[in-house]
C-alpha cells in the first residue's frame, strides 16, 4: 500500500500534492479529544482543590 | 533486592538484548539499518516515539515532582496534540517524499550543505552529550538505592543497549521500544494500583486525594500569563508548541523514527498515537508521584529520600544539628498525621467549617514538614560541599525499594531500565545516521559501496555508544553537568525549528539567510536567557522567531538565485 503523492517540485513549498484529506477526521479528533483531557483535568482539580 | 527481583531484571535485560540481536539479518543494507526498508506499521512506530521520548528521568524525575509539588508539569505537554498535527501537514509528508536519511539532509536540497552540516553538527553536539546525561540521571539514583557500583549501573545500562543497536539496526531499536512501552505501563499501572491497596483500610481514595488537593498537589491548570513562571496553560501550549515542533520536527532522534513508516498516512498516524496518549499519560505518572506523597501521609517517610551523604553529616562537626532536625522532623510527622486524620474525619461531617478547619491545620504543619526537609538539605549542601545534591528525583525510587513487594520491585527496575534503554537506542542509531549520512558519506567517502557504509554505521553506533558511557560517568560526578547540557536543548530546538520554518515556509529563504538565521536565532537566546528570567519554554519561540526574522532580512537584503527541490 502507497499512499505517496506524485512527486512535484515545490520548491519548499507545501502544495496540495500531498493532500492531508484523507486524515482530516483523524486531526479533528485529536483536538476533540485534547479538549475533552483538558476538561477532564480541570475537572478533576476543581473538585479535589476545594 | 531479594534474588527473585534481580532475576526479573536479568531476565529483562537478557530478553531485550536477544530481541535486539535477532533483527540483526533485518539491517543488512543501510538503509534497513537506518529505515527499516521505510516498512513498519504506525502503531510500532507510535510506540517507538513515544518510548524514545520518555526517558527513565521522565519516570522517576517526574514522580519525584508529582510527590513534591503536583501535577502542574502536565501543562508541559499541553502543545503537543497541536503540534503532531501541525507536523504531520508539513515536514512528515515533506521528509517522506524527500526520501532522505536524516532531517537536515533536506537543508541541503532546500538551502546547501553548509546549512545541511551546521544543523547536522548542532544535532550531535546536542544529542550526543544528552545520550551520557540520559544513561548518568538514572545510573546515579539507582546505585545509590541499590547500593551498586556507579560504573556498573552506568555500564550496565549502556552495555545491553549499545550491543543491541549496534548489531540491530533500527529495527532493533523498534521492536525493543514496542516491549519496553509495555514493560513501563505495566509497571506504572502495577504501582498505581500497589499505591491504592496501601492506603489505611479505613481511609478511601477520594479522602486521601482530597487531602493532596489542600495542598495544591492537584491543580492541573493554571491560567495565569506569567512569562516568569515555567508552568502554565500558555506556557505550555505556546511554548511548548514550539518546543514540540523542534524536538518532533528537527531532531534526527524523532525525525528517524516516523521515516521508518511503511508510508505517509503510517508516518503520521505514528505522531497522532502520541498526540492522543502523551497528556494521559504524563497525567498518571504525576498522579503517582501524588499518591506516593499520600500514601507517606499515613506511614513514614525519611527525611530525605537520597541517603548518600546522611553517613558523612552524621560523622561532621554538625551531627547534632542533623539529629536534632531528625527528631523535629518525626515529632512534625506525628503532628501531622494526626491533623490528615481530623482532615478526614471533617470531610465526612460534611460540615464545611470544620473541613476548612482541619484542613488548615494539616497545611500548616504539612508547610513545617517542607521547611524541615529544606533545611535538611541546606545542612548537607554545606557540610559536603554538594551543590547539586537532589532529593526529589529518590522519592519514587525509594519508596519502591523500601515499600512494594517481592517482585513487584523488579518489575519497575526493570521498567526503569527499560525507560532509559528505549531513549538511548534511539539516540545511538540517529547519532550514527547523522553522522555517516550528513559527514562521512556527504564529506569525507563519497563513493563506496553500500556494504561499506553498512560497516562503518555499525562501527559509528559503537563509538556513540562508548562515547555517551563515557560521558555519563563524567556527568554522574558533576550534577550540574546534567542540567547545563539539558538547558542546551532548549537554545537549540527553537532555533532549528525556525531554520526549517524558512525551509518549507516560504520562497524566499535563501541560504546565507538560513545560517546566519540559525547564527541569529542562538545569540538572541543566548542573550535572552542570561538577561532575563523568562521560562525556557518561551526560549523555544523566541529563537525560532528570531531565526525566521533575521532569516528572512538576510535573503531579502542579500537575494540570491536558490536551486529547486526535485
Amino acid at each position: 500500500m502507497s499512499d505517496l503523492p506524485s512527486p512535484a517540485r515545490t520548491n519548499g513549498l507545501l502544495t496540495t500534492a500531498h493532500s492531508p484529506r484523507p486524515m482530516m477526521r483523524t486531526y479533528l479528533a485529536v483536538l476533540v479529544v485534547e479538549a475533552l483531557v483538558l476538561l477532564a483535568l480541570w475537572g478533576f482539580s476543581w473538585h479535589f482543590v476545594r | 533486592m531479594h534474588l527473585v527481583d534481580w532475576f526479573i531484571v536479568a531476565a529483562y535485560l537478557i530478553w531485550v538484548v536477544y530481541d535486539g540481536l535477532k533483527r540483526t539479518k533485518a539491517s543488512s543494507a543501510v538503509e534497513g539499518y537506518f529505515l527499516a526498508n521505510r516498512s513498519l506499521p504506525w502503531w510500532a512506530v507510535g510506540l517507538t516515539v513515544m518510548a524514545t521520548q520518555m526517558s527513565a528521568i521522565t519516570l522517576v524525575g517526574t514522580t519525584g515532582q508529582g510527590y513534591a509539588d503536583g501535577m502542574r508539569f502536565v501543562q508541559f505537554y499541553f502543545g503537543l496534540p497541536v503540534a503532531m498535527i501541525i507536523l504531520s501537514l508539513t515536514l512528515v509528508p515533506f521528509f517522506y517524499r524527500a526520501k532522505v536519511y536524516t532531517a537536515y539532509e533536506y537543508l541541503e536540497r532546500r538551502f546547501d550543505v553548509r546549512t545541511r552540516t551546521l544543523a547536522s553538527l548542532l544535532f550531535l553536539m546536542s544529542r550526543g552529550l544528552q545520550a551520557g546525561v540520559i544513561i548518568a540521571a538514572p545510573a546515579v539514583i539507582l546505585s545509590i538505592v541499590l547500593g551498586f557500583n556507579l560504573t556498573l549501573t552506568i555500564v550496565a545500562i549502556g552495555l545491553p543497549t549499545t550491543l543491541y543497536t549496534m548489531f540491530g539496526g533500527v529495527q532493533a531499536v523498534t521492536w525493543t521500544d514496542v516491549k519496553q512501552m509495555v514493560v513501563i505501563v505495566a509497571g506504572l499501572a502495577a504501582v498505581v494500583f500497589a499505591l491504592v491497596l496501601g492506603l489505611p483500610d479505613d481511609v478511601g481514595l477520594g479522602e486521601a486525594l482530597h487531602i493532596a488537593g489542600a495542598t495544591g498537589r492537584l491543580t492541573t491548570i493554571d491560567f495565569q500569563f506569567d512569562l516568569n513562571e515555567t508552568y502554565t496553560f500558555w506556557s505550555g501550549l505556546i511554548g511548548g508548541l514550539f518546543l514540540m515542533l523542534g524536538y518532533f520536527g528537527c531532531d534526527q532522534s524523532q525525525v528517524q523514527r516516523y521515516l521508518t513508516a511503511e508510508s505517509v498516512n503510517a508516518g503520521r498516524r505514528s505522531l497522532l498515537m502520541s498526540a492522543f496518549v502523551k497528556i494521559p499519560l504524563q497525567a498518571l505518572i504525576l498522579l503517582t508521584g501524588v499518591l506516593v506523597f499520600t500514601f507517606y501521609l499515613f506511614q513514614t517517610p525519611p527525611m530525605l529520600f537520597n541517603p548518600v551523604h546522611e553517613a558523612e553529616v552524621q560523622a561532621s562537626s554538625r551531627a547534632a544539628e542533623w539529629a536534632a532536625l531528625d527528631t523535629e522532623f518525626h515529632n512534625v510527622l506525628d503532628v501531622r498525621r494526626t491533623a490528615v486524620r481530623d482532615a478526614v474525619t471533617a470531610r465526612r461531617t460534611g460540615n464545611p467549617t470544620a473541613v476548612r478547619v482541619a484542613q488548615a491545620t494539616f497545611i500548616e504543619h504539612q508547610r513545617s514538614l517542607t521547611t524541615i526537609r529544606g533545611r535538611a538539605v541546606s545542612l548537607v549542601k554545606e557540610v559536603t560541599q554538594d551543590d547539586s545534591y537532589n532529593d526529589v528525583n529518590y522519592v519514587f525510587p525509594t519508596f519502591v525499594m523500601t515499600q512494594l513487594p517481592v517482585g513487584l520491585v523488579g518489575l519497575i527496575v526493570a521498567a526503569i531500565f527499560a525507560a532509559a534503554m528505549s531513549s538511548i537506542a534511539a539516540e545511538l542509531n540517529s547519532l550514527s545516521a547523522a553522522t555517516v549520512i550528513d559527514m562521512y558519506r556527504r564529506h569525507i567517502r563519497t563513493d563506496a559501496s553500500d556494504q561499506h557504509y553498512l560497516r562503518v554505521s555499525k562501527t559509528v553506533t559503537g563509538f556513540w555508544g562508548l562515547f555517551a558511557c563515557v560521558v555519563a560517568v563524567y556527568a554522574a560526578n558533576l550534577g550540574s553537568l546534567i542540567e547545563v547540557v539539558n538547558r542546551f536543548g532548549s537554545f537549540f530546538y527553537g532555533s532549528l525549528l525556525g531554520v526549517f520554518i524558512l525551509a518549507v515556509g516560504t520562497r524566499r529563504a535563501t541560504s546565507p539567510g538560513a545560517v546566519w538565521g540559525l547564527v541569529g536565532g542562538m545569540v538572541t537566546v543566548t542573550y535572552v536567557a542570561v538577561t532575563s528570567s523568562i521560562s525556557f519554554l518561551w526560549l523555544n519561540v523566541v529563537g525560532a522567531t528570531a531565526v525566521f526574522v533575521v532569516g528572512m532580512a538576510i535573503s531579502i537584503l542579500f537575494p540570491a538565485h536558490e536551486r529547486t527541490v526535485a
